[in-house]
């Protein structure tokens, strides 16, 4: 088995995040009860993805940071910023491509999405958001079944490991209270 | 200031998942297209009685799309309404007629994964398609039926484009293994490859034959476009622009280039830099240009390369040293990358974004260029640009965002009929519920794009 990129990861807890503010709704009779989407919502689709190497998830390893989520509801635009464990980090590729393919299966069709590396947290930063960039390499790659697999697996829900529990547990899609 | 709109005339549901390209049939009768569905599906336009029985019908009205845009579930006709209306009665101002379209066939059962380019033979009944399997497929319309009649293989891995040149007797592919391939129509629809090009650096995403058809230009990731021509044994890289040491050029990957039709002096091509750029040949017969590379961002143009006596000289472009260099850069249009760019006969270029957005351009006066585009006949009017001279390139429409349509891209027939330019489009994200399905076709080398770094 490879040596692990990064033996001796920083483990951050997993945040408790409720919602204070009331969910605005949107005057607009054919909108309906939709709210617009927030960096919130989208840090809830993407704080439990696992890490390829570790047994935890992107937020618990400070991966991902609703911080680091920039979101237009009205223009439909996305923009995720994600900051690997360490500069060399070859799994950079992987973690950026399961956020897409989270975001892609969760988001409505109309949001375009754009994943990058946080600036100088990585150091082939240009190569790898070129990559994730490009729609016709990823819909290949995604094409490819190992990597599909290893995508998926990033994806799954743990088998119940820390998940739930006193930290407020898994935050459902639909929104809490 | 936007002198033509773009109006939808037709929806066509039926492809299962995203549509990559569409290529409209050398008479222009037929539409192909080709989708991660692993299927194409051959349109037919239902002759329009009504347009036909009316004499007045101008070449804007008559039931001829201009323009076309595919989504995952559909694919949408468009034409061109002059907004200008030159008064010349009731075909000036009439909204394009709806059309009504079929799918005549589905080729499917030959690729084992995305299709992702379709191209039609310039001199029969046959069409090309290229697969992310490795392999291009070559099919045949005989006694009303499409069947399959070559396979090539040879790539090592997704095979991104595929073209005819213009006598048929050539098929250029190119792909994800960095190589472009020439391949040989032989007698009993066997295709021998003659060449192997190596020299771009990363994938070859589009590989496109000048009008002449002794001049190959492809590009890709590695932001750079190379020409390669023929010298009686064998193929040679005879330029390339951009990327080090090549001069100005595009700073991200290239999607698309596009040849000006008839005698083909100029090149389109877009990129991930948000850019389109027009290359334009300073070989034989044309005057020498003003200087290097011009800009037009907005209204203003710039560098001004004069007519050339070459513009009705039949070519003035010369294979071997085909000495293109960058004439303008369109900037400041699109907000995110230009995914498609084609040149119609009547001298407007279309290009589709990442943004949902088809944008025409044109060379000059607003209003000559309206007068490029309805002259009837479909000569592509070559004298008049070169009079107008290089004034800039303006945006003379702009079809805006829709739902559904995430991105748009945009093809152009061979014929200098009016229906010029056809424009496919693919939706990135709704057709990936059944994601964690994996594709139980065979494993192929080698991933994508799970190495970090690289490149």
């Amino acid at each position: 088995m490879a040596e692990l990129i990064n033996p001796n990861p920083i483990i951050h807890e997993r945040r408790a995040i409720l919602r204070t503010k009331p969910l605005q709704r949107k005057d607009d009779v054919d909108d309906g009860d939709r709210e617009p989407i927030d960096a919130l919502e989208i840090f809830d689709h993407i704080r439990d993805i696992n890490d390829p190497e570790h047994p935890y998830t992107l937020e618990q390893l400070n991966v991902v940071s609703e911080e680091q989520i920039n979101v237009d509801d009205a223009r439909g635009r996305v923009s995720v910023q994600f900051t690997p464990t360490v500069a060399h980090c070859s799994m950079a590729t992987l973690i950026g491509l399961s956020l897409r393919v989270k975001l892609l299966r969760c988001l409505p069709p109309r949001f375009k999405i754009d994943i990058k590396l946080a600036p100088g947290s990585h150091s082939s930063e240009a190569a790898v958001n070129k990559q994730l960039a490009d729609k016709e390499r990823v819909a290949a790659a995604l094409e490819n079944p190992n990597l599909l697999a290893m995508v998926n697996k990033c994806l799954a829900a743990p088998a119940g490991d820390g998940a739930d529990g006193g930290e407020g547990g898994r935050t459902p899609y639909q929104g809490d209270g | 200031m936007e002198p033509f709109s773009l109006e939808l005339v037709a929806c066509l549901p039926g492809h299962h998942d995203r549509v990559w390209s569409i290529a409209w049939s050398p008479r222009g009768d037929m539409l192909a297209s080709c989708s991660a569905d692993k299927t194409v599906r051959i349109w037919t336009r239902r002759p329009n009685t009504a347009a036909a029985a009316d004499p007045t019908a101008g070449a804007v009205t008559a039931a001829a799309p201009i323009g076309a845009a595919a989504t995952c579930q559909q694919t949408s006709s468009y034409s061109a309404t002059d907004h200008l209306g030159g008064g010349t009665g009731p075909s000036s101002a009439a909204a394009p007629q709806q059309q009504q379209w079929y799918c005549s066939a589905i080729l499917d059962q030959c690729h084992t994964r995305t299709i992702r380019s379709v191209a039609w033979c310039p001199t029969g009944r046959s069409l090309a398609t290229a697969s992310f399997d490795a392999t291009v497929a070559v099919w045949e319309l005989s006694g009303g039926v499409w069947e399959q009649v070559a396979e090539l293989e040879g790539h090592e891995n997704e095979v991104k484009c595929v073209a005819w040149n213009p006598d048929g007797r050539l098929i250029a592919t190119c792909g994800r293994d960095r190589s472009v391939w020439i391949w040989e129509s032989m007698p009993g629809r066997e295709f021998e490859c003659v060449d192997v090009k190596q020299g771009h650096s990363q994938d070859v995403k589009v590989v496109r034959w000048h009008p002449g058809g002794e001049l190959l230009a492809s590009a890709g990731y590695d932001d750079t476009i190379r020409l390669w021509t023929y010298d009686g044994d064998e193929w040679g890289c005879c330029q390339t622009l951009g990327g080090s040491g090549h001069g100005p050029g595009h700073s991200s990957t290239v999607w698309e280039v596009c040849w000006e039709p008839g005698a083909g002096r100029r090149l389109a091509s877009c990129s991930d830099d948000l850019t389109v750029r027009i290359w334009e040949s300073r070989g034989r017969g044309a005057a020498a240009p003003a200087g290097g590379c011009g800009s037009a961002a907005g209204p203003a143009g710039a560098g001004g390369t004069g007519a050339g006596a070459a513009a009705g000289a039949g070519g003035g472009l010369s294979p071997s040293r085909p000495d293109l260099r960058c004439a303008a850069v369109l900037s400041g249009y699109h907000c995110r990358t230009v995914f498609s760019v084609d040149w119609g006969p009547h001298g407007v270029i279309a290009t589709g974004d990442g943004d949902d957005s088809i944008m025409l351009f044109g060379q000059g006066d607003p209003d000559l260029a309206r007068l490029l585009v309805l002259r009837e006949g479909g000569e592509a009017g070559a004298g008049g640009e070169e009079e107008a001279g290089m004034q800039g390139l303006q945006q003379l429409g702009h079809q805006g965002g829709e739902e559904g349509h995430a991105e748009t891209r945009v093809g152009g027939s061979p014929g200098g009929s009016p229906e010029g330019c056809q424009g496919a489009g693919a939706v990135s994200a709704q057709e990936q519920e059944q994601g964690d399905a994996s594709m139980d076709d065979g494993g192929e080398a080698g991933s994508s794009g799970a190495s970090g770094g690289g490149g």
